[in-house]
């Protein structure tokens, strides 16, 4: 009985599903002009920015016309000399116009100077597609509509993004707009094999998502399967990639990211040639990279455009950064209120004096500066330009140099916060994970010390191991070991040695290039 | 039979559980078994990840360690070979034996390897993983303290460690050895514990172990506390009747099993 009436709710729910999930009816248009654009009317309402321009085509015997945009959306320039002139003084002198039997094919494929054309079928779709940044040509007695690709209006210039920057190599960075944004990867990898899929996502804004990869790198289970995640997200709007990373991560409450996130082309590109997929999200800089492995936040682009001897150490003073912007506020603490026996009597003595008239725990002190580090952080990132030099001022001098005067704070505890706080921007990928670690790791090691540090260690790792990104476990090449994929990590091997893919990401075709390319100077003869 | 058996297996899985914990403090023990309930949570594939990547920090603190013991190696300290008679020399080595039965418990993870063929090739190198590494630390146990002092010392290899001194500063260093030892122990009860659950699991027909998780760890927790009182029971413990009941039990166990499994496949065969 009960699971009959459950049966039935079920039922019924989804019949109200499908109900409100059912698409909007389509409205074939009518023949009349006047009809459809009153019908276009109603859909936009008293919106301003949404132009309907009726005209004539022809001269004697013209057949009335109308051109609607959404103004602003559509570069005006082009519009009026590619649109509005061939349409209206270009065809004054052909005679009989109303005569031609298919007036949409003429106009399309005698008419129109503009390249990207699409033929429209329906009201919704006229609709979307002027939201899309299109201009649609409706003609009196048309079967179709004419959709012309005007895309334009504002956007900003490409120029060099503020997160990564670089000493050497490409300065160019995303912009807000999806296009320029896949011509720029297009510009960096010149080869058909480079696809660009889109889809829309968002009920309410409806906004263009593209995902781009290399036929032939890129697995296509790999491709089925961010399609199938993106397919999935239903929400309102999609502002920015975050919002749809937050729905394809594979484990999204983890502090880990397990989604990349690049600014530059080089960066994105040098992904996709790795086997890797990109997600482009229309309004975003910041393109999305799947699937991300916890190694890639050390490596960054300009590692493989110096000498492999100076990237391979930089990339060490990466993971010793990162070791210590997790580890050494816990250590200290751990070193300092447990494990004094195990500091250098000469160092312990000069601690102790440093730390003789702060009144507070070394737990609490390193705690509240720690959080008064991350204010200040979250500070100058929110405020206004001009008022950034403000931010390091009161930062380093009051909170600074005051406290360690007035006795409030212990220099070691500065210096530790301070080496804390600079060894967290090295590796930027992992600032977020690092702040939530950090204060696991020093409540850990304020109440176990060591003990309770080495606890957390392997909980983070534990979970590190645990963590896939789009079916790669994150921490592979350290675990799962595989050893051919370690000289990207650790180090940055020569590029004429790293003739593979990384082996779980691009083994569809593993061969980077032949082995055994090492210059050599010639033989002398 | 089979399940009696196992049973068995999962008390000492917990015998051994029990000797592990560095402190007998309740509130580490519960961080402990939090932490190893995570990783079985995770299930098997994780925390043998962590496991593989925590390997070669223990490698390197291993060798780190030997090379700095360099100094105070005195080799003669070894001499004295083969001066026991042979029955006293097994009766020794049943000690370690009971230490090194517990790889054992690694037969039971058989059934999760990809490739079954190459089963009996990986139980001969986890062996040899197994003891080169401590016979390593015995030797220098031996060679820097000799044979009397080191059978005295409660936990011999701390005290090497604590001969360490890298130029005058990085003395001490042996509170990050126990931390590494820490580690290594998690991950070893992960195992053991992981084992117990899963031929529980099997033994009961459940069909995830990850239920018997929480009640595992609850009865983990007590049961640690209970096994002795203080480190000088602890060492009588080891030294004694652990060794007879842990070589019981590994050798016990696995014969039962197979006993089992042949009057099985007789059964089947008629």
């Amino acid at each position: 009985m009960l699971n009959f009436i459950m049966r039935k709710l079920k039922y019924l729910a989804m019949l109200g599903q499908s109900e409100a999930r059912g698409l909007p009816e389509r409205s074939p248009l009518s023949p009349d002009l006047e009809t459809n654009l009153k019908l276009l009317q109603g859909i936009f309402g008293v919106s301003s920015d949404f132009i309907c321009r009726r005209f004539v085509i022809g001269f004697d015997d013209g057949v009335r016309a109308a051109v609607v945009f959404i103004d602003g959306l559509v570069d005006q320039v082009q519009l009026n000399s590619a649109v509005m002139h061939s349409l209206m003084a270009g065809t004054v002198y052909i005679d009989k116009i109303a005569a031609i039997s298919d007036l949409i094919d003429y106009l399309d494929q005698r008419v129109l100077a503009v390249g990207g054309t699409v033929r429209l079928h329906d009201i919704d779709a006229i609709a979307d597609y002027i939201l899309s940044g299109g201009a649609v040509i409706l003609v009196e007695e048309g079967r179709e509509a004419i959709g012309v690709d005007m895309r334009g209006g504002e956007k900003r210039a490409v120029e060099q993004p503020s997160t990564e920057g670089t000493v050497r190599g490409p300065r160019e960075g995303f912009v807000e707009d999806i296009r320029t944004n896949t011509a720029m990867l297009r510009r960096k990898i010149r080869h058909p094999g480079l696809t660009v899929e889109s889809l829309r996502i968002g009920k309410y804004t409806r906004t263009e998502v593209s995902i781009a990869y290399i036929k032939g790198l890129a697995w296509e289970g790999l491709i089925d399967e961010i399609k199938r995640r993106l397919q999935r997200i239903d929400i309102d709007g999609v502002l920015e990639s975050g919002y749809l990373e937050e729905f394809i991560a594979d484990n999204p409450l983890s502090p880990f990211a397990t989604v990349g996130n690049a600014e530059t082309p080089d960066k994105v590109a040098a992904k996709l040639l790795e086997g890797r997929a990109a997600i482009f999200v229309d309004g975003t800089p910041n393109v999305l990279t799947v699937p991300l492995l916890f190694a890639e936040s050390f490596q960054v682009p300009e590692d493989y455009y110096a000498s492999p001897l100076f990237g391979s150490a930089v990339r060490l003073v990466r993971y010793l950064a990162y070791f210590f912007s997790l580890g050494a506020a816990p250590l200290y603490i751990a070193l300092a209120s447990f494990h004094q026996g195990l500091l250098p009597s000469p160092l312990l003595i000069s601690l102790a004096a440093a730390r003789e008239n702060v009144p507070f725990p070394t737990a609490i002190e390193t705690t509240a500066m720690l959080i008064t580090f991350e204010i200040l952080r979250e500070a100058g990132v929110r405020m206004p330009q001009p008022l950034g030099q403000a931010v390091s001022i009161v930062g380093a001098l009051v909170l600074g140099q005051a406290a360690v005067q007035a006795g409030f704070v212990s220099a070691p505890v500065v210096i530790v916060v301070a080496l804390t706080a600079i060894s967290t921007f090295v590796v930027p990928p992992q600032i977020d994970s690092g702040v939530i670690i950090r204060f696991l790791g020093v409540a850990l090691a304020s109440s176990f010390g060591l003990y309770g540090i080495i606890i957390g260690a392997l909980i983070v790792l534990i979970h590190l191991s645990s963590l896939r990104s789009f079916g790669t476990p994150y921490f592979s090449p350290f675990a799962p070991l595989s050893v051919g994929d370690l000289k990207d990590t650790l180090l940055r091997a020569p590029l004429w040695k790293m003739h593979k893919r990384p082996r779980l990401i691009g083994w569809i075709d593993p061969e980077r290039q032949e082995p055994g390319k090492k210059p050599e100077p010639p033989q002398r003869r | 039979m089979y399940t009696a058996s196992v049973v068995l297996r999962e008390l000492g899985d917990h015998w051994v559980t029990a000797t592990m914990p560095l402190t007998p403090l309740v509130v580490f023990n519960i961080l402990f078994v939090i932490s190893v309930a995570y990783g079985l949570y995770l299930g098997l594939e994780v925390f043998a990840r962590a496991t593989e990547a925590t390997y070669p920090f223990f490698i390197i603190t291993l060798l780190a360690a030997s090379l700095f013991l360099l100094p105070h190696l005195n080799f003669r300290l070894l001499r004295p070979v083969f001066v026991h008679t042979p029955l006293e020399m097994l009766r020794a080595s049943l000690n370690i034996f009971s230490y090194y039965g517990e790889s054992i418990a690694l037969l039971f993870l058989l059934p999760s390897l990809r490739h079954q063929e190459q089963a009996s090739g990986i139980n001969y190198r986890v062996a040899i993983y197994f003891t080169v590494p401590m016979l390593m630390f015995v030797i220098g146990e031996i060679t820097v303290f000799g044979a009397e002092e080191t059978s005295r010392l409660v936990f011999p290899s701390f005290e090497l460690v604590k001969m360490i001194t890298v130029a005058g500063f990085f003395e001490r260093i042996e509170s990050f050895l126990l931390s590494f030892w820490a580690t290594t122990v998690i991950l070893k009860v992960m195992l053991l514990y992981y084992v117990a659950l899963v031929s529980f699991a099997t033994a009961f027909g459940l069909p995830d172990y990850r239920h018997l998780i929480v009640p595992g760890a609850i009865i983990m927790v007590p049961l640690s506390l209970l096994v002795f009182a203080d480190v000088g029971q602890a060492r009588q413990f080891l030294s004694t009747t652990w060794n007879v009941f842990a070589t019981l039990v590994e050798v016990a166990t696995p014969l039962l099993l197979l006993t089992v499994a042949a009057f099985k496949q007789k059964g089947r065969a008629r």
